[in-house]
């Protein structure tokens, strides 16, 4: 792992405006090197792989602290038998409708699932929650596309003010730029194996693109198995 | 641009002060450990290009000589020519490889390891180590290679961090006239409370205790304006504290406050001069729904912006998941529009990778070699497959429409593990989900 020359850590986050505590992540390698966790009414961007398994942490720590939890899904990709969530305690937003079945008889035709302008329904759904100050954490999946940076920024404002962690999942490379508190890209790591075998929980390995008050640069890597373990049982 | 310059021997001079001096050279100055980088946008009208700014920075450091200068365009070049030219330099945009190449190759951040494997092979400079394919590196030296491989053509992406100039925690104004009554003294007290709280803001701190100390008509000496930091017993001064339960930014409320202080107990003369002190401060925390305290999630807010919600974009927007029991991932789940109690919603299954579930699945070309999957194409996007793990026969729905399908597990060259089914009734390839 390369190590470039160091760079000063001024406080990081307690140097933030919004100066709340931060909503931890589930993995304390990852608390640590982000001064606490999740930055506390700020916007934080996770792109690459990964963002889910990181994002329903988060949502579960939250739950576990009480703090009301929207998901705003914008791809349509979110599976609720699958996030192990406390779904009764979940508000989940589907921007795109609930077009299932006509997608099942398009797709049946041949022809491609068709869902109304998700983005910018996601950014609408995004905006009118944060605007209620209602809940402690908001995730914003995307579909792969970018909207403009003033939304991002528009966005970052509401959640300072709502005291709202907001957790951008964005797609391939991050979009929302300078807007983000904090920008994590995440890949993917196989351990080595024969080809035939069934693949085993990879390794999530971070970059930090961005952190505002303090220096980017670094790579973490979290064993993803360990966060299942200690997430399932509540820690 | 970008100046470097390498700091006088540690406990010459102390960071804040050091800071206090650079910032008379440029806006823009970032401390890093005993490196100091200034950037020099806009600035050369000032100084006058690189040489009067090095020769400014000279001056700023005065007696204290730096012990290297340098000007690059990013942080990476102007370091490295700071530490290995005995003299100030400049490299010019698009030079940067070039100047680098002549440097050895110990110059970069070589991780021991990686230093064993690279030493070895006879290469010297970094002009050697840049002149090898990005490719070759990459397959023997991986990602850390890769990002030496930048360094050593001289690219870094990395910015500025700048530091902020201390906040002031005093201010002080002489009146144009001596104030007698209230109200000409409030233009000023408010404009006094706001510099001093915006000030403080952007190092987010808000104010504990604020002071307010008045220099009273009489007591003002013809040609000093000083006004003294502390009123102290002196007759001639009147003094107002406000204790606050927390940090509080917000100048108009703290202005008020002070103007019920001084109604509730006048200074009895002309005022001539004021000063503004904040003498304990707090890191800051915002206040939104009560005037000093933590925001409070309100029950009815998050229904009425539910429903506001389900207006705007439809009731189908706001879907009450209830799992189903289903082997195929993508009938897993339905949206319910009733309200599902916790018991009947039921429980997802613990432990397993967060998938992505595409509904309905989506089509995708298989590539195949000898029978065996070798690749997926996914609209313009091609997957070799890197490992394959199945298959698993799933098949169900006898009774109404049946159905059939192959499952495989799949890791993707670019580390993406995907499940793939082939629905061998429809002879298709689907892409079921994405381990996210």
């Amino acid at each position: 792992m390369v190590r470039l020359p160091p760079t000063p850590d001024s406080g990081c986050f307690s140097a933030l405006r919004s100066g709340l505590p931060p909503l931890p992540t589930g993995w304390p390698a990852l608390d640590a090197a982000l001064g606490g966790g999740w930055p506390g009414g700020e916007l934080s961007e996770l792109s690459g792989q990964g963002r889910s398994t990181l994002a329903q942490a988060a949502v579960r720590m939250a739950q576990c602290a009480g703090q009301p939890v929207a998901w705003i899904d914008g791809p349509g990709t979110f599976c609720p038998a699958t996030a192990n969530l406390d779904l009764a305690r979940l508000v989940l937003v589907a921007p795109g409708g609930d077009d299932w079945s006509a997608a099942v008889v398009r797709a049946a035709a041949g022809r491609p699932a068709r869902r109304a302008r998700p983005r910018r329904r996601a950014l609408l759904a995004a905006d009118l929650l944060l605007r209620s100050r209602a809940f402690g954490l908001l995730v914003l999946d995307l579909p792969d596309e970018r909207p403009p940076l003033s939304a991002w920024f528009r966005l970052a404002r509401q959640a300072r003010a709502a005291q709202t962690v907001l957790l951008a999942l964005t797609g391939r490379e991050p979009v929302a730029g300078s807007a983000a508190a904090l920008t994590l890209l995440g890949a993917q790591r196989h351990a080595d194996a024969p080809r035939w075998a069934l693949p085993p929980r990879p390794a999530l390995e971070l970059a930090v693109l961005r952190r505002r008050g303090a220096a980017g640069g670094g790579v973490l890597v979290l064993d993803a198995a360990a966060l299942a373990t200690a997430v399932a049982k509540g820690d | 641009m970008l100046a470097c310059v390498l700091l006088p021997p540690t406990g010459t001079l102390p960071s804040g002060e050091l800071l206090r001096r650079l910032f008379t050279v440029s806006p823009r100055v970032e401390l890093d450990g005993e490196v100091a980088f200034l950037e020099d946008a806009g600035l050369q009208r000032l100084h006058g290009g690189p040489s009067g700014l090095f020769a400014a920075i000279r001056r700023a450091l005065h007696p204290h000589a730096p012990r290297g200068l340098a000007l690059a365009s990013n942080r990476w070049t102007a370091e490295v020519a700071a530490r290995y030219m005995g003299r100030p330099v400049t490299v010019h945009v698009g030079e940067e490889a070039l100047f680098l190449s002549r440097l050895p190759l110990t110059a970069l951040p070589l991780e021991s390891k990686l230093a064993l494997r690279l030493l070895p092979l006879g290469l010297e400079t970094l002009g050697d180590f840049a002149s090898l394919p990005v490719a070759a590196v990459e397959r023997r030296y991986g990602r850390e290679g890769v990002a030496l491989h930048r360094l050593a053509r001289g690219v870094d992406p990395r910015g500025l961090l700048p530091a902020r100039e201390p906040a002031q925690r005093s201010l002080a104004r002489v009146l144009d006239e001596p104030a007698s009554q209230l109200q000409p003294l409030r233009p000023a007290l408010e404009e006094l409370v706001a510099r001093l709280t915006g000030a403080l803001a952007q190092e987010g701190l808000g104010v504990l205790v604020l002071r307010l100390i008045a220099l009273l008509d009489a007591a003002l000496p013809d040609d000093d304006v000083a006004v003294p930091e502390d009123a102290g017993p002196a007759p001639r001064a009147a003094c107002w504290e406000l204790s606050l339960p927390a940090p509080e930014e917000r100048a108009p409320l703290l202005a008020e406050l002070l103007v019920a202080r001084i109604e509730a107990a006048p200074p009895g003369r002309a005022v001539a001069a004021l000063r503004v002190a904040a003498p304990q401060v707090g890191r800051l925390a915002v206040h939104q729904n009560a005037l000093f305290g933590e925001l409070q999630r309100d029950e009815a807010r998050r229904q009425e912006a539910l429903a506001r919600l389900a207006s705007v974009l439809g009731p189908a927007a706001l879907p009450r998941p209830r799992l189903l029991r289903d082997h195929r991932l993508e009938e897993r789940w339905t949206a319910s529009d009733e309200q599902v109690a916790p018991e009947r919603a039921g429980v997802p299954r613990a432990g397993g990778p967060v998938l992505r579930v595409l509904r309905p699945p989506e089509e995708v070309v298989p590539l195949l070699a000898g029978g065996t999957l070798v690749g997926l194409r996914r609209g313009r996007r091609e997957l070799l497959v890197a490992r394959l793990s199945g298959p698993r026969r799933l098949c169900g729905g006898w009774w109404a429409q049946p159905w059939e399908r192959d499952e495989y597990e799949v890791v993707t060259g670019d580390g993406s593990q995907l499940r793939v089914g082939h629905d061998t009734r429809a002879h298709r390839w689907l892409l079921l989900a994405e381990a996210d």
